[in-house]
């Protein structure tokens, strides 16, 4: 028994692990937003490789019409210099592109996009990592919400708890009371303690909590504020009347570097 | 009839239009931060709801006191007073200038090498009273959020 959990756990963070590779800033983009990737090659046979270039494509599990290259692939012996990634480390890379511009077209046809690394003379490669998706240009309300969509950490920032979209029967009755808000910086590190910050109703089932990440969290030197999570603490009544705590969901907000 | 009718036309006279309006005098002088809203570009792009959203009365803003100080129609030397306010200048004093003296768009308010640019929403002139400044935040290239700082002279 004790064998079988332990291969459970061990394939479970085989998973997770792949799951966090590769990574996305922000964490979800549209096709007109600016991503960067960062993709770890190691125990791929681009693994210590002095150059890396990408070959970068869009909807490839979509029907062959929408299928389509990225403008910076050049040809597979030879990558042009714009597809060429940044090192980010050991066996690292990045690369920041824009969906619209790097595959020429709108935001309606690109669904998904996929990619893998190479050396530029196509000698090496990855395995295909794909497929990823856009978010959709619609607004699709939510329960929690950030405002502004995308912050950085001298930013305002106002977490919202919209009632009307909440998914669970407790959320549904809940009144909020306050926001919860951890910081977390560039190695995963939490920053500081659980803020808690009184909620006001911005309108008919909607209530926010604003907040100024860098006047409540102080990132140790040399590290700086990369991430807040946030939930929301509120009542319900419960079967005899007297209200009982509950907390909501759990929502993150990557921080942008913005200029 | 007609000829006394004719015979009365006379050219209306037209008075001088007077002076141009010198809009960098109009900002000469102290002003006092009355009212911030937080614009979300990225909604106002794509068409979103939740635009704006009135942060005034939640942080200390009116703390805040600009002093553009002009000369002659010439911005010369700036000041502010933080007081608690959230960070609004890279540096409190230093020297102001603008884009264009006749129709400014931009000011940059500057100490050193450290720069504000910051984008001019309305000036104080005729009828409009206030001065609106736009403090605008980008990810690369792409305007992603706008601060606008309404301002009352002092």
């Amino acid at each position: 028994m004790k064998q079988l959990l332990t291969i459970i756990l061990l394939l479970g963070l085989v998973i997770t692990s792949q799951a966090q590779n590769p990574t996305f800033s922000p964490s979800s983009f549209t096709a007109e937003d600016e991503v960067t990737l960062t993709v770890d090659v190691s125990n791929t046979p681009m693994a210590g490789v002095a150059d890396a270039y990408i070959w970068i494509f869009c909807n490839p599990d979509q029907p062959e019409g929408l299928r389509g290259d990225g403008i910076v692939n050049g040809t597979w012996t030879s990558s042009s210099s714009a597809a060429r990634l940044t090192p980010a480390g050991p066996n690292k890379w990045t690369f920041t592109f824009i969906a619209t511009t790097m595959f020429n077209k709108t935001p309606a046809d690109l669904k998904t996009f996929g990619f893998l690394v190479k050396k530029a003379d196509g000698s090496a490669q990855t395995p295909d990592y794909k497929a990823f998706s856009f978010d959709p240009l619609v607004f699709v309300p939510s329960m929690l919400r950030v405002f502004p969509a995308i912050v950085g950490a001298n930013d305002i920032v106002s977490v919202n708890f919209d009632r009307a979209h909440a998914v669970s029967t407790n959320e549904q009755r809940m009144t909020p009371t306050a926001a919860l808000i951890t910081a977390w910086d560039e190695t995963g590190t939490q920053v500081g303690t659980e803020l808690e910050i009184p909620v006001r109703k911005l309108q008919d089932q909607i209530w926010i909590a604003t907040f100024l990440p860098l006047g409540r969290f102080t990132a140790p030197v040399d590290h700086r504020l990369s991430k807040l999570r946030y939930r929301f603490k509120g009542t319900i009544l419960g079967p005899d009347g007297t209200p009982q705590n509950i907390t909501s969901s759990e929502a993150e907000i990557t921080l942008s570097n913005l200029q | 009839m007609m000829v006394l009718l004719i015979a009365g036309c006379q050219p209306d006279a037209h008075k001088e239009i007077g002076p141009a309006r010198d809009l960098v005098q109009s900002m000469n002088g102290t002003w006092k931060l009355t009212r911030v809203i937080q614009r979300d570009n990225e909604a106002v792009r794509k068409g979103f709801p939740f635009r704006d959203l009135d942060i005034t009365g939640l942080f200390p803003y009116s703390d805040f006191i600009l002093t553009l100080n002009a000369d002659a129609g010439n911005p010369t030397t700036y000041s502010s007073v933080q007081g608690n306010a959230p960070a609004i200048l890279k540096s409190a004093s230093g020297n102001w200038t603008v884009d264009n003296p006749d129709y400014p768009g931009v000011i940059a308010l500057a100490n050193g090498t450290t720069v504000d640019s910051i984008r001019l929403g309305g000036y104080p002139v005729g009828a409009e009273t206030n001065l609106s400044l736009t403090v605008q935040r980008k990810l690369g290239e792409k305007l992603v959020i706008s601060y606008i700082y309404e301002f009352t002279k002092q």
